[in-house]
Order: structure tokens, then sequence, then C-alpha cells
């Protein structure tokens, strides 16, 4: 369609326009006050990956148990996975890891470390909300499928094996996707509890030299490439988005 | 170890404004965000190159960033009061989301009703206006629940700039007494509260947003 | 009423239109028939700029379909009948047919259902006005979307596979409201493989095979001496297993 070309033309020169309006403008930035401390806020950067691949980690190994008892477990059991799952899901992420930060000495008697509490609250918040992603993919998987690979002589074990979880795994990417990318934005929350993330070193460098625009550009560009590599990884891994691509 | 549950009845006129605060704040970000997500949702659905690129990069943008980025940069940087800065961050960052779910919406009703719409003379803003909407209502009411309860639950994060809402004076409750564990726990159950009444709002509209 | 000078359309790599000239006259029935594929549908929804064209000219009712400022103008003149109904699944039948005509045209309501009361009269089905559509038999629903058409008062009736997504049974109601449209004097523009249809009611029949006018003329021309060779293939198809 020439119309569509047109418009493509119109885009591109506008996105070109703003780059060079903007390079000019970023270069006058006050870089020089920043420069000393990009070590700091890489390393920074680098503990609030640590922070959502290991709370991610936990979060899988503890999501499955759950979004199976929800689906597959006995009534009691069931409800207490639903139960948990949005409870969590309910509470705002900046009050769970309050919550977790002041319940631990509580629970075990002595002082939790802003960074163990800052694990622990997420790993939760991971928990209940891909349980809810692996759910909903099994969910999405059709009682024909399940029917079908019974009468084809497979155990119970085996249609769920080889039957239903590829295809759940598949169809709940999307959402795992955006479970990731938003826990990886959670992490920015423990700021709140002082746990030196991404957020918190830029906000601290901020007070120590007057440079807001350029820390706050990398802190968004921070986020931003994160959020969007996270994006691009998992579907990597997705042999259909490949064909389609 | 003792807990002390009195607390919360020496400080229920503080939780009780907490409440209140956080939920006009969330009402008004609801509303926020619901009217830029629409608008930007129906926009990124009209046969545009350029408006869908646009509202693309809207979407992208906003949704690779934490709201509190936004809110701080609102807050610290540009300058904005707390209050606006807080509504302002609450309503961008959720519109994006409702961006997607409007556009999901729109492309999930058949292309034919469109074409239908069209060939009898409608312009777009009938076409959106009589044709898609009505059916979109339809579909959108379940996401949009969640993106309305992820509102308020985004909205405690208001407290970090020092907006007094619930999750703020749960701080206070802390910083005053220690009972940091019973004040969670009740701002806990009242967050939840506030989510259950969304949800079941939301499910009292549902009927009747779709009868007409 | 209708003229396509030198229509050329791609979707991708696919010429979909390749250079058509075509001209139909006030009050002419024409059928298009063709492989799918072959880009019948594609000249229909050019008409009323559904789709866009790459180059030439389509000319309706005395304006340039691709240089107004005003298609809306232009569609209210040229009603659309859609193989899959394409009914508002939100609203009633009587609503259907008075949503564009109140809203494009700006009658008031009560002119608006007093037509539409009669236009569902014509195509025989004036007791479900009240009802939804998901109520009705496909063929009903067609019938209704073409009285939904008929309420804009076009001057042209596109028509794009209007039974082929009907049960057997229900075809020949639709086509007798159809017969009834044509014997009034409307400009019809049919894509089809209802041959009975065609030659009981078209001026003028066209074969479409790769995005070319292959074959045109009086139906009964048509099918008793088609030249080219792949018209005769598909009629011998089509026609064998009716």
């Amino acid at each position: 369609m020439s119309g569509e070309r047109a418009q493509s033309v119109i885009w591109w020169g506008g996105v070109a326009l703003l780059a060079v309006f903007a390079a000019e403008r970023v270069a006058h930035l006050e870089w020089a006050a920043v420069a000393p401390s990009w070590w700091f806020l890489l390393t920074a950067l680098g503990r609030s990956w640590l922070l959502a691949v290991i709370a991610i980690g936990v979060g899988i190994c503890a999501a499955f148990p759950l979004a199976l008892l929800r689906v597959y477990g006995p009534p009691g059991v069931r409800h207490a996975a639903v139960g948990v799952i949005e409870a969590v899901r309910a509470t705002p992420e900046l009050m769970i890891i309050f919550w977790v930060y002041f319940t631990w000495p509580y629970l075990a008697g002595n002082q939790v470390t802003a960074w163990n509490a800052a694990l622990g609250s997420l790993s939760v918040i991971a928990a209940a909300y891909l349980a809810e992603v692996i759910r909903a993919g099994l969910y999405s998987v059709p009682a024909g499928q399940i029917e079908a690979a019974h009468s084809s002589g497979l155990s119970s074990y085996q249609s769920f094996r080889f039957v239903v979880l590829p295809q759940a795994l598949r169809n709940m990417l999307p959402a795992l996707i955006a479970q990731l990318v938003a826990l990886f934005k959670t992490t920015s929350l423990v700021y709140a509890i002082g746990v030196m993330d991404f957020f918190c070193a830029v906000n601290v460098t901020k007070n120590a030299v007057f440079a807001p625009y350029a820390l706050y550009l990398v802190l968004g560009a921070g986020y931003f490439i994160s959020c969007f590599a996270i994006t691009r990884v998992v579907r990597w891994f997705d042999p259909q988005y490949q064909l389609v691509e | 170890m003792t807990l002390d549950w009195s607390i919360l009845w020496q400080f229920r006129q503080a939780l009780w404004s907490g409440l209140l605060t956080t939920l006009w704040i969330s009402a008004i970000g609801i509303i926020g965000s619901t009217l830029i997500g629409v608008t930007v949702g129906c926009l990124g659905s009209l046969p545009s190159l350029l408006l869908r690129r646009l509202t693309g990069s809207y979407v992208e943008l906003l949704r690779n960033l934490p709201m509190i980025v936004k809110l701080f940069f609102l807050y610290f940087v540009a300058g904005l009061p707390a209050i606006a800065a807080a509504l302002l961050a609450l309503s961008l960052h959720q519109s994006a989301y409702i961006a997607d779910v409007t556009r999901a919406g729109i492309r999930s009703i058949a292309r034919g009703q469109v074409d239908a719409a069209l060939s009898l003379g409608h312009g777009w803003p009938q076409v959106f206006r009589y044709v898609l909407l009505p059916q979109v209502l339809r579909v959108v009411m379940p996401p949009m629940t969640t993106q309305y309860v992820a509102v308020v639950k985004n909205s405690a994060v208001v407290a970090l700039i020092a907006v007094q809402d619930l999750t703020f004076e749960t701080q206070q409750i802390n910083v005053e007494t220690f009972r940091g564990f019973e004040a969670a726990t009740a701002a806990t159950v009242l967050y939840i509260l506030v989510a259950l009444a969304v949800i079941g709002t939301m499910t009292w509209l549902q009927p009747r947003a779709v009868r007409r | 009423m209708i003229e396509f000078r030198q229509v050329h359309k791609h979707f991708g790599a696919l010429h979909v239109l390749d250079d058509i000239s075509l001209r139909v006259a006030a009050g002419e029935v024409v059928v298009i028939c063709g492989p799918s594929g072959s880009g019948k549908s594609t000249l229909l929804r050019c008409i009323n700029r559904l789709e866009q064209i790459d180059s030439g000219e389509i000319v309706v009712d005395g304006i340039s379909v691709a240089g107004t400022r005003d298609i809306a103008r232009l569609r209210a003149e040229v009603g659309m009948v859609f193989q899959r109904f394409n009914l508002y699944p939100h609203l009633s039948v009587l609503d259907n047919l008075t949503l564009a005509p109140t809203k494009v045209r700006g009658l008031p309501k009560a002119k608006a259902v007093a037509a539409a009361m009669e236009l569902l009269g014509r195509v025989g089905i004036p007791e479900k006005a009240a009802a939804w559509p998901a109520q009705l038999s496909g063929g009903q629903q067609q019938r209704v979307a073409i009285a939904r058409a008929l309420a804009m008062q076009p001057k042209i009736m596109l028509f794009d596979e209007p039974t082929s997504a009907l049960d057997p049974e229900m075809i020949q109601e639709v086509l007798e409201v159809m017969m009834m449209l044509a014997k009034d004097g409307m400009t019809m523009v049919v894509v089809t493989h209802e041959m009975g249809f065609a030659r009981r009611v078209a001026d003028r029949v066209i074969f479409m095979d790769a995005g070319r006018i292959v074959e045109q003329g009086p139906p009964e021309d048509f099918f008793t001496q088609a030249k080219d060779a792949r018209t005769q293939a598909f009629l011998s198809k089509i026609l064998s297993h009716v």
C-alpha cells in the first residue's frame, strides 16, 4: 500500500530527527559528574539482575508445586493454594517487601539483612505470579488432548509430561515474559528497605552529585534495556517465534 | 514473641486516613489510566502505520520502566508536587497496560464488523463508538479488573515520596512503635479488601455494561 | 455507474488485480466468478475502498474512489453484503438496520424504524425485528444483512459470496431476495458461484483468474461458448457438481 510506505518514511524520518535532537541534548548533560560513578552504577545494575535471577529461580521451583496443587490437588489443599496465591497477588509488592522485612524477626527470632529480606519477598512474589502463569498454561490445553493421550495408552504421568506440559509451556510464554519483566521492575522497590540495587544506587549518586537528567537517563536506559532483553531472550527460546520472525 | 494488636486501635485514625488516601488516589489513577489507555489502544488499532508505531513505542517505553522510576522522575527531577506526581505516574504507568488490553480486545473482534460498518458509511469515530467498543467491553472487563487491582497495588509506591497513603501510615506506625508486623498485617488485610472491592464492583458492572 | 481503468493491486509479491478495466452501467447486474484467490473479492472491496489500489483509477457514480476526501459519503451510496453476514451481535435486528441511517444520514429514529420495518417485510422476516442476530438462522441473518445495506438506500449493491457460508437449504431464500432487487433495477455486482442465479438474473458474467479478467459476456454466451480454456475448465468443474 502506497500510504503505508509514505507513513513508514515519515516514521523513520521522525525517529532520525528525534535521535539527532536527543543526541545533541544528551551530549550536553552533566556526564563529567556522573562518569566517576560508572562502576558503582554498573555493579548495582548487576545486583538488580542477581536479585531478579535468584528470585525467579526460587520462584519457579515453588511455583510448579503450587500450580500443580491448585490444579490437581485434593479440595482442602487446592483451596489453601488458591488462598496463598491470590492473597500475594492482591497485596502491593512494596507491602510484601515490608512485610517480610518486619515479620522475619518474629518468625526466626533474629534480625534479617535487607538483602535477604529482599530476596525472600521477591521470591514469594515470583512464586505466586508464576504459579498463576503455569496454572493458566495448564488450563489452556484442551481436555481432549489428555483423553487422546490416555486413549493411546500413555500413563497419567506420561500424558502430562509429553502431551500437556509441552503445549502448556508454549501457551504460557507471553504471560511468562510479562511476569519476568514485571519481576525485574519490582526489584526497584527493594530500595525502600535500603538494598543498594540499581534504583537505589542512582538515587544515592544523584544526592552526591548534581546531574539529575543524566542519571535518570541512565536509570531509564538501564531498566528499559534490561526488560527489553528479557523479552527478547525468552522469545528466542520459542521455536515458533523463530519461524515467524 | 509477643504481639500487641491494640496498637491498631490506637492508630485507627492514621490507618483510616491512609486508607482513604489510597482509595481516592487509586480511583483517580483508574479513571486516568483508563482514559489514556483506551484512547491510545483505539488509536493503535486504526489502519495507520504511523499511529501503530507511535502507540506501540508509547506502550513499549512505559511498560519497560518501573513505576517508581516514573514517580521519582516526576517528583524529584521534573519537580511536580507529590500528589500530582503520584496521580500522573500511576495513570501513565497503567495506561500502557490498558492500551494493550484495549488493542487486544479490538483485535479479537472480527474484521468483518469493521468492514460492515465502514461499508455502511460510518466514519472511524462512529465505528469505535457504536460497533467496536460495545463489543470490546464484553471481552475486556476481566483483564481490566486485573489492571484496576494493579493500580491499587501500585499506589502503595507513592508512600516513598511521602504521600500519606496506607503504606505510608504503616511505616509511620512502625517508626513510632516498632510494631511493624502488626501494622503491615493490618495494611495487607486492608489492601486485600480493597482489591476484593474492585473485583466485586467489576463483577457487578459486567452484566450491566454488556446489556444495552 | 462503476468504472475501473487499468487498476493494479498487489498483496506483497502477489499481483491480485492485474490491469483490470471494467464498466458497469446503471441498473446492470454483473456476476463475477472464478477460482479462489483469483482476485474477485478484492475487486469488489476496491469499489468502496475497503482495499486500496496501487495504480489506475476507479470511478463510482462520477466520484474518484481514490481521490475523494469523503469516502464515508461514497460508501453510504454503495451497499455491501458479506459472506459471513457481519451483523452486529450486540444490537437487535432492528438496531442493526437503523444504526447507519440515524448516525450517518442523521435520520430521525422514528423514520428509520419505519423504513427498517418495511425493509424487513420486503426480505420476508418482519417478525424478527426484536430478535438478536445470534437467534436467527444463517439465511435469515443474510437477509437482515441485505436489508441493513438497503436501509441506506444505496445506488449500488455489492455481494461478496453471499451464499457461500449458508447451509444448502437456506441458499434459495437469499437468492430470491437478490432476484427481487435485480428486478427492481438495482445496480448489482455479485461475486458468487451460484451459476443458476447468474443464468437467470445476470446481464453479464465475468470470469477472473490470477488477478485478470479472462472472459466476459452475457450469460447465454458465457455458459455455452466460453472461449478460454481456463473458463471452460472452471465451468465444467462448477457445473458438473450442481
